[in-house]
Order: structure tokens, then sequence, then C-alpha cells
């Protein structure tokens, strides 16, 4: 806990050295957000003459798809090059470097590799989650409000050990995990539509196997105040918080295994 | 002339080959287009429900419209603008630009043989695959169609590498500028109608996209192939193309004749 205002240095500089240059900061926040914005926008084009999907309306979905973008972007600040490089920083070696620290050497890679430019994403995602409660004239109270707040958090931690879960198997398979990594990104892209959709089989891999569904499609019951008859358990509605510490949990358990598993390639 | 094009069908051939050391990625690639494919097609059953037909659009022309659509993206996907960039804020573009070959035909063979390869080995294994396991469309496609649909999607594929191309040279101002590209797909993604078919368009959106070559890309040829466009409309939609083709050539001439003289080399 001493080395706390370390860490918090580590990310201010990283913020600032982004934030120097305040036209391609500017340009890359922009492009961002039109790209988000389409994506955004697209939902509510496919929605437009079929009015709903298995029961989701259009500003439904997008609240789905705006949960998703939210929860990731907070994942991506912390967790998105230091997972994303991992396989190469063990590959040549590189990764000797974060050993040597006298610190934790997740934290130290999470703060050093912190990416500023998802302030753009989180933005966004907010901003369209606004957009959704204000158009589906959802009054959230104080309780709700904490609620979403930690089904955010969760949700991040869901989407921090997907990244974690991606990478970290290269502590084993030197060569290549891009596989996991791409997996991932694969099934993220289920979570965009109500996992409803898809045969039940589908839906119990995203509910027990790769719990994405969690980050948006269980919360959302909530919030959207949707009865219960496409779930599989009524309670599920509640756990995100939980399943995200789990996941995490283990997250940080394979990684400490790794790590005592690594071995320097030297070079 | 001849010499030219077995030039290129070389570069073509090579870039075909080089994705052969890429194995295990067309592997990665054909998983991913099975799970985009199993996607699109949930989402459009639960879109129709119990409808077998909605704004006079079968279900079963929808699934057409994923699978080609699929097939078709993958041969005109393009990173040209980016490699344009690449070389303009490298300085690399000094060396293409002293070589006895079009700049323009070296980047659009390279990217196509990489295409072909994708094509090949991982979006239509994939498609193939998904339909063997859960059904043929059933859709029947008469020959008239399935050659207006040949003429419309070739001109749609050179219709996209020509507007990629035209952007590719904007870099020449702006140097490595990747978010001209990012703005730019978002804005095609918008107009063209791949991810929803312009069937289901708000009328707005619509009206804009009339003044716009995007929906020529491969909207209308798909659209020609289930036989959603046809006679003297089929004609006018690749009339429209190839008008297109030549405003956007005209263009290219232009700010290539431009970019020639603003041409700085950036280091060596």
């Amino acid at each position: 806990m001493r080395s706390l205002p370390l860490y918090w240095r580590f990310i201010s500089i990283s913020v600032r050295a982004k934030t120097e240059y305040r036209t391609a900061f500017a340009l890359t926040f922009l492009a961002r957000g039109i790209v988000w914005t389409t994506e955004f926008a697209l939902i509510w084009v496919l929605l437009y003459t079929f009015k709903s999907i298995a029961g989701w309306t259009s500003y439904e979905v997008m609240f789905l798809y705006a949960l998703q973008l939210t929860t990731y972007s907070l994942a991506a600040f912390f967790c998105f090059h230091p997972f994303t490089k991992l396989s190469y920083k063990i590959q040549s070696g590189e990764f000797d470097e974060l050993l040597t620290k006298p610190i934790n050497p997740l934290l130290y890679l999470m703060c050093r590799e912190f990416s500023a430019s998802y302030v753009a994403n989180v933005t966004f995602g907010i901003a369209f989650l606004s957009i959704c409660i204000y158009r589906l004239e959802l009054t959230l109270g104080v309780s709700d409000v904490l609620f979403l707040l930690a089904v955010l958090a969760g949700g991040a931690l869901i989407q921090a050990s997907a990244f974690m879960y991606g990478a970290i198997p290269s502590f084993w398979m030197v060569r290549n995990t891009s596989i996991m990594e791409m997996l991932m990104s694969d099934f993220r892209s289920f979570i965009r539509y109500p996992i409803s959709i898809y045969p039940s089989s589908v839906q119990v891999i995203l509910t027990l196997l790769v719990p994405f569904a969690f980050i948006n499609f269980y919360p959302a019951h909530y919030f959207l105040g949707r009865d219960d008859s496409d779930l599989f358990h009524p309670l599920l509605v509640y756990m995100t918080p939980l399943v995200g510490v789990v996941l995490f949990g283990g997250a940080l358990l394979l990684w400490r295994a790794g790590v005592r598993r690594y071995h320097s390639t030297g070079s | 002339m001849l010499q030219a094009s077995m030039l290129y069908a070389l570069m073509l051939r090579c870039s075909f080959r080089q994705q052969t050391a890429y194995r295990a990625n067309s592997l990665l690639l054909l998983c991913g287009s099975f799970v985009k494919l199993f996607i699109l097609v949930s989402v459009w059953r639960g879109l129709y429900g119990d409808n077998a037909s909605i704004n006079g659009i079968a279900y079963a022309e929808v699934l057409l419209f994923v699978i080609v659509n699929l097939l078709a993206s993958t041969l005109t996907a393009s990173a040209i603008g980016g490699r344009m960039g690449e070389k303009v804020s490298s300085g690399a573009i000094g060396v293409d630009l002293l070589r006895p070959a079009s700049l323009k035909f070296t980047l659009i063979s390279e990217q196509l043989g990489e295409n072909a390869f994708r094509l090949l080995f991982s979006t239509l294994p994939a498609c193939l695959l998904y339909m063997a396991l859960l059904g043929w469309p059933s859709s029947s496609i008469g020959a008239a169609q399935a050659a207006l649909f040949a003429v419309g999607i070739t001109g749609g594929i050179i219709l996209i590498y020509q507007i990629h191309y035209l952007l590719g040279l904007t870099s020449f101002w702006t140097g490595n500028s990747y978010y001209i590209d990012w703005f730019m797909r978002a804005f095609i993604e918008l107009f063209a109608g791949t991810f929803v078919p312009l069937w289901f368009y708000p009328q707005i959106l619509l009206n804009i996209g009339q003044y716009l070559p995007f929906r020529l890309m491969t909207f209308e040829p798909i659209a020609l192939l289930v036989g959603n466009i046809r006679g003297w409309e089929a004609a006018g939609s690749i009339a429209q193309q190839w008008g297109w083709i030549a405003v956007l050539w005209l263009a290219e001439r232009w700010v290539w004749r431009k970019a020639q003289s603003k041409v700085f080399v950036q280091g060596g």
C-alpha cells in the first residue's frame, strides 16, 4: 500500500504523455467517437423496421451495447496494452524487466502501460448509457445508481479477466496465444444482442463457461424492469459484481502461476 | 499492356503465397467468420420471428444477403489507405514512385492476393461449414440473376478499390492519418447497407445514400442476385456504378497530379 502514490504517478505520466500532443489526442477522440456513434446508431437502424428483437426494443438493445462498451473501455484502460503485448514480452525476454522492480509486477505493468486514450470510449459509453436511460424514461433511485456502479465495476472485472485469460497462457505456450485473444473478441460480439436470440446451448456457454452475459444481458433485466421469463434463474440478474470478483480472482491466481512458471528466454 | 497485366498478376500471386505463412491465422479467421455468421443469422431469425416476409423481403433472401455479403466483404477488405499513409510518413513512397509499375495497381494486386487467400481458406470454408451444419438458404436463383450479380459485384469491387485508393491519396496532405480511415469506414458502414440491408432503412438515410456511391458497392449487386432489382432498374444500377467509377477515376487523376507536386520525401 505504501507504493500507492507511485502507481498513481505511473498513470499520471502516461496521461500526460498522451495529452501532450493535443491535436492528435483530440482527433483520436473524435475518430473513435464517430466509430462508436455509428455502431450505436446502426443498432437503431437495424431495429427501425422491426421495432424489436426477442422482445427487446431498440433503446433496450442499445443499452446492452452501452454497458458492453463502457465496461470494455474501463478494463482496457489497464489491460489493453499490458495483455495484448504480453506474449511478445515473454517471447523476447522483455518480461524480465518487470521482475527486477521491487514492486508488484502486475500492478506495475497495468499502471505503466495505462492507455489514456480509452477516455474517449468511456465518455461515449457513459453518454450512450445516459441517452438510453433518458429515452427509455427509466427512473433510477439512489440504490439503483449504486447498483449500476457495481454492475459497471463487475462488468469491467469480467472484461479485464477476459484480457487476462486470453494472454496469460503465453507463459506456457511461448509460441502463440493470439488464438485465445481472438476467441475472446469473437465471443464478445455475441453480447451485442440479447442472448435470448441464440439457441440455449449458446446461452449456457455465455452464462457458465465464458460468462459474458453478466456484462450486460442479466443486469439489464434489473434496470429495464424486464420480466425474467427468458432467464434460467431470476437471481442471475444480481450476480454481475460477484461473477466479476470471482473471475478476476481466478485470473490473479493464473497470473501468479504463470509468473512462477516464467523462465526467461534469454537473448 | 499485356506485360503490365502479367506483372500485376504475378504480384497478386506472390502476396497470395505470402499468406500461406500464416496458416494458424486463417484457421482463426475461419472460426471468426463462422461466429460472425452464426450471430448474424441468429439476429435475423430473431428479427423475423414468425414472419416469412417483411417489407416484401423474404427471410431466405436476407439469409442469402448475409452470406454473400460476408464473402464479398472479404474480397473487398482493404488496408490500402493505411499502407499509403505509412509509405508517405516513412518516406518509402519515394522508392515506390521510382518503380516502373503503377503504385495504384501494385497496392491493389497485393491487397487482392491477400483477400483471395482469405476468401478461399477462411470465409468460404466457414460459410460452407455453416451451411452444411445448419442448412442451405432455400432461395431459387435464375441464371440471369447470377449473371447480373457477376457483372454487378465486379463493378462493385472496382468501385471499392477506387474509393480506398482515392482516400489513401489524401495521406499526401495529412501524413499518416488513420483517423480519416476510421471516419470513412464509419461513414461507409452507415450508407452502404452492408450490416443492415437498405431494404429496412429509414427513408431519411436512404435519401442521403441515394447521392453517394456506397450502396453500389455490395448492396445493389446482392439485390440483383436475389432478384430485388430487375429489368431497367438493374441496368440503371450497373450504369450508375460505372458512372461513379468514371467520376472517381477523374477525381483520382486530379488528386494524383496535385499529390506529385506535394511529395517531399521524409528522411532516407
